[in-house]
């Protein structure tokens, strides 16, 4: 089934185009990834589709419905998102940062009950973060900050997820953690899952489907090995670049040259 | 591990302590005062209560009573007023007052009693549209930059005070000389209510704080980001301009009755937030109550400080306040 079906679908702020007709599909239980050079518009379109910018034209449909028939509390039953980052400013401990992601589930006025305690602590043993619990997120480090904001999502109970460069920022280390996490969510949970990345070799070992954006507009869209193709990439990217093999997984693995190496 | 605390048990006994001591300090304001007439004696206090044709009846019935019951209702509605505009512009700075809020309220109200229109509904409604008038253009001067964001709200709203003061000035020398001294002492924070026919104005404030009460779940959620609680399914906009509405109105009313009271909204809420976090399901009802204890021991300071009479209880907050604001803010900076 289709998780989500875009159509020609445009966005811009004021005068600037940020995106141009685009047309795409995102298969039920697909990693999608959405990659791209600086300013492509990837986060624009991640907005879109979450509905937290209003599209100029073209249309969004989700499982099927289109995304203005959902109400905002539907919508985020549905589709969860994980920004970068949440605002710290006022510190609220990681247990009920987590638990506002049944906020979708209780409504305006509801009070949370032990079902609602329940999922949330599960969510927080998927992405072990229960040691946390009593802690600040500002007293955390960054792949546990990101670890507590997909807990969030989870406690949604979304049918797809969307994330915002989860990886940006975190050492190997991290970045095969959360990687990890979301697969096994997607896998164990059924959820689809579509991300934004700046990392091509992680977006390769992990995706299903790959979409490449540059100003605004889709250069090829296709599993990982149609899409990471070493002329696309250099035009692309504007830079000299290397696509080979990983020898361990056997995926794409793809090396940005220096300008002055001579091969 | 236990993971979650009990919102219940926690809410129980803050309001229990704090119920408490707000009760302790009424009783105090009430035993009190600038009369000479000092109830030392539990006893004697009770008797006089219900004594009725005694002068000290009268004195607490007529006099202490309503005007403890104002401080408390004042307190309570500037305390709760602050800290949903610090939720509201995610600055822990923000405040009626500071923001000029206040400043727009009483320009507002100086003017309906200057023109003579009946003090309800028609000052009350002149304090709102003024109040509602300087939020609207705190907001626009201070919109546009986000980086300099903080600050340019609060620079914004020093401006719209200063400009709010000289306003009221204006207006007050267009005024005769029997109502100045009451003027001016009213707009530096006045709890002595002349009219106790006003008093039941304050039943309008009791619907705010349930509304307010109501929403402090999404108004934890407001504070993780606006496109945070946007993807959470709040609908941001609704769920703001009910705060906006419901805070701006009650301040509105509580500047026609007592005119100026600065700073509560600051140092009750950032008190308080520091005891027991950030959570608003236990701020909401702990600022009520901290914020009506708070006044109500402040106007106990401006009652008895001088021999040669009261001062405005204004006078008091400001001088704990105005200190506590400068040292926030030079923490901030830190």
């Amino acid at each position: 089934m289709t998780a989500v079906s875009a159509e020609k679908i445009s966005l811009s702020y004021g005068d600037k185009r940020v995106l141009h007709r685009l047309s795409f599909q995102i298969n039920e239980q697909n990693f999608f990834i959405i990659i791209g050079p600086n300013g492509a518009g990837k986060s624009s379109l991640l907005k879109a589709l979450t509905g937290l910018a209003q599209t100029d034209s073209g249309s969004i449909s989700f499982f099927g419905r289109d995304q203005q028939a959902y109400s905002r509390r539907e919508f985020a039953g549905l589709a969860a998102m994980v920004p970068q980052g949440l605002e710290t400013g006022f510190p609220f401990r990681v247990a009920d940062t987590v638990l506002m992601g049944r906020s979708p589930h209780l409504g305006l006025l509801g009070r949370e009950g032990q079902k609602d305690y329940d999922i949330t602590r599960e969510a927080m043993e998927e992405t072990d973060t229960v040691h946390l619990a009593k802690r600040t997120l500002n007293q955390l480090s960054g792949g546990e900050r990101q670890r507590v904001i997909i807990a969030r999502a989870i406690c949604q109970q979304p049918r797809i997820i969307f994330l915002d460069e989860p990886t940006a920022s975190l050492d190997p280390a991290h970045q095969i953690r959360i990687m990890d996490l979301l697969e096994k969510l997607r896998k164990q949970k059924k959820i689809t899952v579509c991300m934004v990345s700046h990392d091509i070799n992680l977006a390769a070992m992990y995706a299903d489907r790959l979409l490449l954006l540059k100003e605004g507009e889709i250069v090829v869209t296709g599993t990982p090995n149609q899409v990471l193709r070493e002329k696309l990439l250099e035009e692309t990217y504007g830079c000299r670049l290397l696509v080979d093999n990983n020898p361990v997984s056997g995926t794409c693995r793809v090396s940005p040259l220096p300008a002055g190496l001579k091969c | 591990m236990e993971i979650f605390t009990s919102i219940n048990k926690r809410l129980t006994l803050i309001c229990l302590i704090l119920g408490l001591l707000l009760a302790l300090a009424m009783l105090v304001g009430i035993a009190t005062g600038s009369s000479q007439k000092n109830f030392t004696a539990i006893t004697q206090l009770f008797t006089s209560l219900t004594n009725p044709g005694s002068t000290e009846h009268t004195i607490i019935w007529k006099i202490r009573l309503p005007r403890v019951l104002l401080a408390a209702m004042v307190g309570a509605t500037l305390s709760l007023g602050g800290l949903v505009f610090q939720v509201l512009l995610r600055n822990p700075l923000a405040e009626p007052y500071i923001l000029g809020i206040s400043g727009g309220a009483a320009v507002g109200a100086i003017g309906g009693m200057l023109a003579g229109i009946p003090f309800f509904p028609g000052v009350t409604a002149s304090a709102f549209t003024g109040s509602m008038a300087t939020l609207a253009l705190v907001l626009v001067l201070a919109s546009g930059s986000q980086a300099g964001r903080k600050d340019s709200l609060l620079l914004a709203g020093v401006m719209m005070n200063a400009f709010a003061g000289a306003l009221i000035m204006f207006l007050i020398s267009f005024s005769q000389s029997s109502q100045l001294h009451h003027m001016l002492f009213w707009l530096m924070g006045d709890l002595s209510m002349t009219d106790t026919e006003r008093l039941p104005l304050l039943a309008i404030l009791l619907p705010c704080y349930a509304i307010i009460f109501i929403l402090a779940r999404p108004m934890n959620i407001l504070l993780t980001g606006h496109e945070a609680a946007l993807s959470l399914g709040l609908d941001v906009r609704k769920v703001s301009f009910v705060l906006l509405i419901s805070s701006t109105l009650m301040v509105s009313i509580v500047v026609c009755l007592s005119g100026l009271v600065g700073f509560v909204g600051l140092v009750i809420p950032h008190i308080l937030r520091l005891i027991i976090g950030p959570d608003h399901r236990l701020l909401v009802p702990a600022s009520l109550l901290g914020g009506a204890f708070y006044l109500v021991l402040c106007d106990l300071l401006a009652r008895t400080i001088s021999s040669s009479g009261e001062l405005p209880v204004g006078i008091i907050t400001a001088m704990i306040g105005a200190p506590l604001f400068i040292f926030l803010l030079w923490r901030a900076k830190q």
